[in-house]
């Protein structure tokens, strides 16, 4: 990727080169920028606050759907979608309108869609869109922030914490990375996902499929009042193959298996798509005749391939204690009345508890997990989750440690300062069609400082489940949430592998990485997303946890078989 | 209990007739190879699930299938590129029991409705590929055949424990079938015509450039071409075309008290050169942007009760809300609904002068293109003219498949988009006086009437946004109607004065002996319709009346306040 990044320091020295630089800024930013400067300088209410920061996020979207299903196109449709998002903050950067939730909609994100936009070199009609909601934001900032500074002098808040400024001070910056069209022929694609659709044809107990891509080609141009102009393409291609079927004792077994890309070419050739849907459809044929896990178990469980992956998701990054640094908000009494009818506190009403770790033991000491949102190649490959400018106009460090040696030393943060982080480290962020905005990883790595063979690993996993009496172990392949989706009984004598179905995890929790009884000495890469958000995981091929409670799923509803026959 | 309402959206108010232009006749064609695929699998199926303990006694599967093209533009520039895309929803709809008590009948207290226990939609390729459509429909009927059971089950329950249904006419009507198909048409019937229409609409939209006052200045197009088919075991086989043809201007400013005033203006065809020439949206354009200026400056008008005229377009809202949903008939048939008009067959319900028929074969009304209008209706039924008042006598109901006692066969209203079942809903509806007043004599009529009174002035309603209406036994059954464009007119003679911010409101029986006299103009309103079976487009032609009593309540108003700086 090229790109253009002119830090500060050398405008300041190079004042033409200043202007060279903005140059290289297009008519659409500069008409954003031109309504943001004008709101800066005029936007006021009468006795309020004026404007400290205004950002604006513009996107231009072109989203590719297609389906093919047994050999037919079920969809094949382009969509542009051109949105935006933006802020204005009032007051000043130490204290604005952040850091306060009035509403349930406000915590919880509810309605939180993105505007509208234009791309179009039509300055005046460019305008009046940013003007509008600009406008918008201005009164409902000055409106939180007057709600804030009545809880501030009514409230009781630790000087510490009233002390943490709202929002990190930056300096301007140019950075511009030229747009990367997705390179596709509809038609092709067409082709290719009704020919691999078509493996399915020859599985009669899969009742439901499809082969489905969605390939969005996105530009986001970002300005703020900082002068700071940010123009990068955000894109994403996904492909997903989808099965459903019934296992003979009447669960629905419906599996989904999902490809991540940035680009085109990154797809599988035909033959290898056509080998992972016979491998999903084969797959299936075993589970829907595997036996149901009865007997609770809490032992050594070992996860493999993409497992290790999500496991690292799941414990590290989507439970309140994640690796994301995140301030306790102000409540308004209306609010914490409403949340009275909540079993629990929602994450989002707190602070993030792991914060309180920081320095200490938090996995084990043979784990350490750096974040490399700022490397683009990993061995040669270009990595999905490389992040080369945030939401915020922020760019990651090449290598971070989160956690050293098991100790917790860094956490993942935006614009908006913690107790513990008052910095961005370059992940906010932002998916391609602007729906969901968030501090989300970017590439993160896993590794141990002891690693073992794959085999030993599982010689180790059968050693332990006969030291704690079972006749058996467990190996997790693929996992979803709680559920192992893939999950084989593993026999300690034979070490023989038998898949079974029906399981569910209990009580897994960042501390259950503390007790880590091996690691393989290979290595994987993992593309995910996260409410479309881009990451990608580097981790051992093979993790073996100490203990695990896996138990029946008992929410598994049982159906009747087919009335009729399935049509020939 | 169930709470039942109507709203009623305006698409079209085409107040200029339109050049003639006679509609194609489709050529019937053999019947094509999806509807074959629909009938066998509907065939193969109910034979198997007939001989059930609780037997399936009918099944029928609709398909849509939709090409649309749709663009957007804002003050003369198109918001994004347009789009055409292609869709095929299939539904089954299935019954179970005896035609004289099935699942479609109502379980009282159960709020889920049978009409949500009868059928499913899902998509199906858009080839005709026997093995996946038979698959999908096949996998889906079992699934509405098990959830009809059980509801069946409830409504046997039901029949001993709870009072009998008032109501005794059986719940599916016996009908004659037939055999229907329209040639296709193609995509590109409906991306000739993209070009052309992007230029119209950024000139349209251009014309709101020049008022600064002005923040929204948007007109968009929307072409549908629906080919939707309708198959079932009683052997109806149906397959026609519609194509709809929609320019939508709307613009918008705010008051200085905050109120939001937005106009419309939207323009339906059934083919492209029905639609209106460039002179005539031009004046339109300038209509709305000289009238929003106007409103922005009128007064807030308070309450009211008194005598009125509602030009045409908001007359044939009125007639829609407070009168055609109480002649839809299946709704008759439900305790909790109010069933105003039930046992009134026979008696005087309008003034002697007023007629109302509905006819969704009319495809114009005196040169003016009809959005309400189709062959069949989506239960395979032959949609016919019901002719519901003549000279003020009510005589008939509209009817699906579900009669009521004394309406046993439908006359082709059972209509609902591909995502519900179909309920009996309106299709064209004309109203007609044989006593037509000059728009002069109705001024008259105001005038004595307000005198009268010692009233200094009255209403009179132009231009309307869409309707509302509620007709359950659990709220009051009032409706109201969101006017646009308000005229106070003086009794003395003082130059009519535009006002704004009340919506009319009224109960429906109270309003019938109000209508004092109907004028010799009429407009279409071409609108879509909201209701249990989903968005669905109808027409309401009706003149102008002069009501001798109507209600005003105060709009809702926005609490915002209007931009504060200028339109850039």
């Amino acid at each position: 990727m090229k790109k253009i990044y002119l830090p500060l320091l050398v405008f300041l020295f190079l004042p033409s080169f200043l202007l060279s630089s903005q140059e290289k800024v297009d008519p659409i930013c500069r008409g954003i920028q031109k309504e943001i400067k004008r709101s800066m300088d005029s936007l006021r209410l009468e006795n309020s606050v004026a404007p400290c920061f205004i950002d604006y996020m513009g996107n231009d979207l072109l989203a590719l759907n297609v389906e093919a299903q047994l050999g037919s196109l079920v969809n094949s449709s382009e969509v542009n979608y051109v949105n935006s998002r933006s802020s204005v903050l009032v007051g000043s950067y130490e204290q604005n309108n952040l850091n306060v939730r009035t509403s349930l909609e406000e915590l919880f994100g509810y309605f939180d869609y993105p505007r509208g936009f234009l791309v179009t070199d039509q300055e005046e009609v460019l305008r009046t869109e940013v003007w509008k909601v600009l406008d918008e934001k201005y009164k409902a900032s000055v409106e939180r922030y007057n709600s804030k500074q009545s809880l501030l002098r009514n409230t009781e808040v630790p000087i510490e914490e009233r002390n943490i400024p709202d929002f990190q001070r930056l300096e301007q910056r140019i950075c511009i990375y030229p747009k990367e069209p997705l390179n596709y022929d509809i038609r092709e694609l067409e082709e290719y996902l009704k020919e691999a659709s078509l493996v399915f044809a020859d599985y009669p107990d899969i009742v439901d499929s499809n082969v489905r891509i969605y390939a969005g080609t996105s530009y986001v141009r970002y300005c703020n009042s900082e002068n700071t102009v940010c123009c990068y393409p955000n894109n994403l291609v996904a492909l997903f193959i989808y099965t459903k079927g019934r296992s003979v004792d009447g669960e629905d077994l419906v599996l989904t298996k999902s490809c991540y890309s940035s680009t085109i070419e990154e797809l599988p050739s035909l033959d290898s798509l056509k080998a992972l849907c016979k491998a999903q459809a084969d797959y299936y044929q075993i589970r829907r005749t595997s036996e149901t896990l009865d007997e609770s178990y809490v032992g050594p469980v070992l996860f493999e391939g993409e497992a290790v992956a999500d496991l690292v998701t799941q414990l590290l990054l989507s439970t309140e204690n994640s690796l994301v640094a995140k301030r306790k908000p102000l409540l308004d009494e209306g609010l914490k009345m409403n949340l009275r009818y909540y079993s629990q506190m929602p994450a989002q009403a707190l602070g993030n508890g792991l914060e309180t770790f920081m320095n200490r033991k938090v996995i084990s000491r043979d784990l350490t997990l750096t974040s490399m949102s700022g490397t683009e190649k990993y061995q040669g490959k270009r990595l999905f989750g490389y992040i080369p400018v945030d939401a915020q106009g922020v760019s990651p460090a090449k290598e971070m440690d989160l956690i050293k040696e098991g100790v917790l030393v860094n956490m993942l943060t935006s614009r908006e300062p913690s107790k513990f982080f008052k910095e961005s480290n370059g992940h906010m962020r932002i998916s391609p069609n602007l729906n969901y905005m968030g501090v989300y990883p970017g590439v993160l790595r896993l590794q141990s400082k002891r690693t073992m063979p794959e085999s030993e690993l599982k010689a180790k996993l059968l050693a332990a489940a006969k030291e704690e009496d079972y006749p058996y172990g467990y190996i997790i392949r693929k996992v979803n949430g709680d559920i192992p989706i893939e999950i084989y009984q593993v026999d300690v004598a034979t070490g023989k592998e038998k898949l079974m179905r029906g399981g569910r995890i209990l009580n897994l929790l960042l501390r259950s990485l503390k007790h880590v009884s091996g690691v393989s000495d290979k290595e994987n890469v993992y593309n995910r997303i996260f409410q479309d958000v881009k990451s990608s995981y580097i981790v051992p091929s093979g993790l073996l946890l100490e203990e695990v409670e896996i138990v029946k799923d008992q929410r598994i509803e049982y159906k009747k078989p087919y009335i009729v026959d399935r049509p020939e | 209990m169930e709470r039942r309402t109507f709203l009623l959206l305006l698409a079209s108010a085409s107040i200029t007739p339109m050049k003639a232009v006679s509609q194609a006749k489709p050529a019937r064609v053999d019947v094509a190879k999806l509807e074959q695929i629909l009938k066998k699998e509907a065939e193969r199926n109910l034979e198997k699930l007939s001989k059930e303990q609780v037997p399936a006694y009918y099944i029928a599967y609709r398909v849509y299938d939709t090409i649309s093209a749709e663009g957007n533009s804002t003050f003369g520039e198109l918001s994004r590129p347009s789009v055409c895309n292609r869709m095929r929803w299939a539904q089954v709809q299935l019954r179970v029991g005896s035609p004289a008590l099935d699942n479609t009948h109502e379980v009282k207290g159960d709020d889920s409705g049978a009409f949500y226990n009868s059928t499913k939609y899902f998509k199906i390729p858009l080839e005709d590929n026997e093995k996946a459509i038979s698959t999908a429909l096949w996998l889906n009927t079992d699934e509405v055949y098990k959830k009809a059971v059980i509801h069946f089950q409830k409504v046997q329950s039901q029949a001993v424990t709870k009072v009998a249904s008032e109501d005794k006419a059986p719940d599916f009507s016996t009908e004659k079938r037939e055999v229907y198909h329209e040639k296709p048409y193609q995509e590109k019937d409906v991306r000739k015509y993209m070009s052309e229409l992007d230029k119209r609409i950024a000139l349209y939209s251009s014309y709101f450039n020049s008022n600064k006052e002005l923040t929204d200045g948007n007109v968009s197009y929307n072409v549908v071409l629906l080919r939707s088919s309708f198959v079932d075991t009683e052997g109806a086989s149906i397959a026609q075309n519609s194509f709809q043809f929609r320019i939508m201007a709307n613009a918008r400013t705010v008051a200085d008290d905050g109120m939001e005033l937005p106009l419309y203006k939207s323009y339906y065809a059934n083919t492209f050169d029905e639609l209106p020439g460039n002179k005539q949206v031009k004046q339109d354009m300038e209509w709305i942007s000289n009238t929003l200026s106007a409103l922005k400056k009128a007064p807030v008008a308070d309450t009211y009760a008194g005598p009125a005229i509602l030009d045409a377009a908001a007359a044939g809202v009125f007639f829609h809300e407070f009168f055609g949903h109480r002649l839809e008939g299946a709704r008759m048939k439900l305790e909790a609904s109010d069933q105003t008009f039930k046992k009134k067959i026979g008696e005087q319900v309008l003034a002697d002068d007023i007629s109302v028929y509905f006819d969704p074969q009319l495809r114009t009304y005196k040169e003016t293109p009809l959005s309400g209008g189709y062959v069949f209706d989506d239960e395979g039924m032959r949609g016919r003219r019901v002719d519901v008042v003549a000279n003020g006598v009510l005589k008939d109901f509209l009817m699906s498949r579900t009669p009521i006692d004394g309406h046993p066969v439908s006359n082709g209203h059972g209509r609902g988009q591909i995502y519900y079942a179909p309920v009996t809903r309106q299709s064209n509806m004309i109203v007609e006086t044989s006593r037509p007043k000059t728009d002069r004599e109705l001024r008259e009529m105001l005038v004595k009437e307000l005198k009268s009174h010692n009233k200094p002035y009255g209403y009179r309603f132009c231009e309307v946004s869409g309707g509302f209406t509620n007709i359950s036994r659990i709220d009051a059954n009032a409706f109201y109607v969101t006017p646009l464009v308000v005229y106070r007119v003086y009794a003395d003679g003082r130059q009519d004065e535009l006002v704004r911010g009340v919506n009319l409101v009224g109960t429906p029986l109270s309003i019938f002996s109000q209508i004092g006299g109907c004028g010799d103009d009429h407009v279409v309103f071409n609108g879509y319709c909201g209701a249990e079976s989903g968005s669905i487009p109808v027409s309401a032609v009706a003149p102008s009346l002069f009501v001798k009593i109507i209600e005003t309540q105060r709009q809702e108003k926005s609490q915002e306040l209007p931009p504060l700086l200028n339109r850039p």
